[in-house]
């Protein structure tokens, strides 16, 4: 059985209109498995509703989404929060802003850690800082001790995928995590991520729009396009032949070193 | 007009901000050309000065020392009064495209305006003239009548290009245009802007993070870093060509979409250091894996290695 499976998910908004029709896969343990795809194809809103968190007037009409087993749509909202965070962790776009612009890192994530696990505030501390060790951020304990606003975007991304991996989720959601950071910055937040999966067998479903980064670090990719997902399958199928006609224009499409010039 | 001079001359710019006590050294020491009817990219990392410079050549922030040359005039000299009458030359499209329009004014209007403004044409003949750009960019004549809330970000971005150039601008520059858009999108764009630049012989500065997407539509890459350019090639060449570490550093940090998912990322550790105060040495030191005792005492200088390629680096790769 897989981990995650989601089954013919469509979900709408107020409108009618489904955001996301009739979508399905599944995804195995220790995979990373990539949705790509244009702005407005219903990705992230995919990603949303496996954490139940859909924006207000979302809803999931049909489907299921299962987790190890059980329904997700069908439990409570009581057993959805100890699933979240928990089991299912999520990084955003922008960390910096879902962190509290007058809390230090070291009051946020002390507390972030307390709300799952029963530990002192020392414990928490001290796993704290090897978790942002192990995310590479030179100098943990001074970024413990530093505001939001004191941090690089890269270096608070870090900080977000440490905070969302430190109660060892079964599955980490990442809705773009390296859309807002410079090429070099991209590629080092990528790097570790791909090490989160190869030292410590994470889970990742990652969203993006860079089919850089996708098919960097996927096993699976999912091509959505108008709510629907169009194209579904091993990495080296999507990339190196992809059957739609959809995925090969937007594959053709990335800009390449040494690839077409517009300019002449 | 001199057909000899370049059309865009930029000599020795620097442009300093008052940090506190300190100085923010945000441009130093720039020198660059453009040709009429080329495109010439910019391409760094967040803050290492590209929109600064973007700036001063529009003219809308004024420049510490150095001149900036238009046709041979420099602009930055004028008075306020002239200067109103030379801005029309350089127009500017800007990277998020609804945020650079006013939300109550109709496209129409909107692409009216600097004609009726620098020209003082009858808003009827301004009107028509707006159905004919609007073509031009490949959008139906009956977005006049439409506010730009109805439009999407690809659409705004082709009415921001029609009307940078419905006053026949001679310079056009593009900060990060097309950096909030799809790809699809983005080329689409691109291709508009390739040919406005060829078809009326304009000059474009085009700004960008986009390494891969930059070299596609310019002729000329400059790469910056920390406020300085430190190498300035061939578009077309430059992969082959690049001998900076830092550009070197910018095309490894590149994932192409045929990578090899086991291969190790050659991405540079840390991040750019900060500008404000004096620099000693090379910028890039820092980070970079030639660095040696010379590096870190003087400021490699921007020298040519043949007619298309300069680069500033004691030991290029």
């Amino acid at each position: 059985m897989s981990l995650l499976e989601v089954r013919n998910c469509t979900i709408r908004y107020q409108n009618g209109t489904p955001a996301v029709s009739n979508v399905s896969f599944s995804v195995e343990k220790g995979e990373i498995v990539s949705l790509v795809g244009e702005s407005g194809s219903g990705k992230t809103t995919m990603i949303r509703a496996i954490l139940g968190l859909l924006p207000p007037g979302g809803k999931v009409t049909e489907g299921e989404i299962v987790l190890d087993g059980r329904d997700l749509l069908k439990i409570s909202e009581h057993e959805m929060q100890n699933i979240r965070g928990r089991e299912i962790a999520m990084i955003f776009q922008d960390v910096g802003l879902s962190m509290d612009p007058v809390k230090l890192i070291n009051k946020q994530y002390v507390e972030a850690i307390q709300v799952h696990e029963d530990i002192s505030k020392e414990e928490s501390y001290d796993k704290a800082v090897d978790m942002l060790r192990r995310m590479h951020l030179p100098d943990p304990k001074r970024v413990m001790a530093s505001y939001p606003f004191e941090l690089s975007g890269g270096m608070k991304q870090r900080v977000g995928i440490a905070m969302g991996m430190t109660t060892q989720p079964k599955i980490l959601l990442a809705d773009e995590p390296t859309s807002a950071l410079d090429v070099t910055i991209q590629a080092q937040v990528v790097r570790e991520m791909k090490e989160l999966r190869d030292k410590y067998g994470a889970t990742i479903i990652l969203v993006t729009h860079n089919m850089g980064v996708a098919s960097y670090l996927s096993d699976k990719i999912g091509v959505m396009c108008k709510s629907e997902m169009v194209e579904y399958g091993p990495r080296d199928e999507i990339i190196f032949s992809p059957k739609e006609q959809y995925t090969k224009d937007l594959i053709e499409a990335v800009p390449k070193m040494g690839g077409k010039r517009f300019a002449k | 007009m001199q057909s000899s001079e370049p059309l865009l001359k930029i000599t020795d710019v620097c442009k300093e901000f008052p940090v506190k006590k300190q100085t923010l050294y945000a441009v130093s020491d720039v020198s660059l050309t453009l040709e009429r009817g080329e495109s010439l990219g910019l391409v760094g990392e967040s803050g290492c000065g590209k929109s600064t410079l973007a700036k001063m050549v529009a003219g809308s922030l004024p420049i510490t020392s150095g001149s900036i040359t238009l046709d041979g005039v420099d602009y930055t000299k004028l008075p306020k009064r002239e200067f109103r009458q030379f801005r029309r030359n350089i127009q500017m499209v800007f990277q998020d495209p609804l945020s650079s329009f006013s939300p109550r004014m109709r496209i129409g209007k909107y692409l009216c305006e600097p004609r009726v403004n620098y020209d003082h044409v009858p808003v009827e003949t301004a009107m028509d003239e707006a159905n004919e750009l609007l073509e031009k960019v490949g959008l139906p004549a009956e977005f006049t009548d439409r506010y730009p809330h109805e439009l999407s970000g690809g659409q705004l971005q082709r009415v921001a290009i029609a009307r940078a150039i419905a006053i026949d601008p001679k310079l056009l520059i593009c900060d990060e245009a097309t950096g909030a858009l799809d790809v699809s999108i983005q080329n689409q764009i691109a291709k508009i802007l390739v040919d406005l630049v060829e078809e009326r012989n304009i000059g474009c500065l085009f700004i960008g993070h986009d390494l891969a997407f930059v070299r596609s539509v310019t002729q000329k890459t400059a790469i910056m870093y920390l406020g300085r350019v430190v190498e300035y090639l061939s578009s077309e060449t430059l992969e082959q060509e690049c001998a900076h570490p830092y550009t070197k550093a910018l095309l490894g940090s590149i994932l192409d979409v045929y990578c090899d998912q086991e291969e190790e990322i050659a991405a540079m550790s840390g991040e750019p250091v900060s500008p404000v105060g004096k620099q000693e040495g090379c910028p890039f030191a820092k980070r970079c894996p030639n660095c040696t005792t010379l590096c870190k005492s003087s400021i490699p200088k921007l020298e040519p290695v043949n007619a298309y390629h300069k680069l500033a680096c004691f030991n290029p790769m």
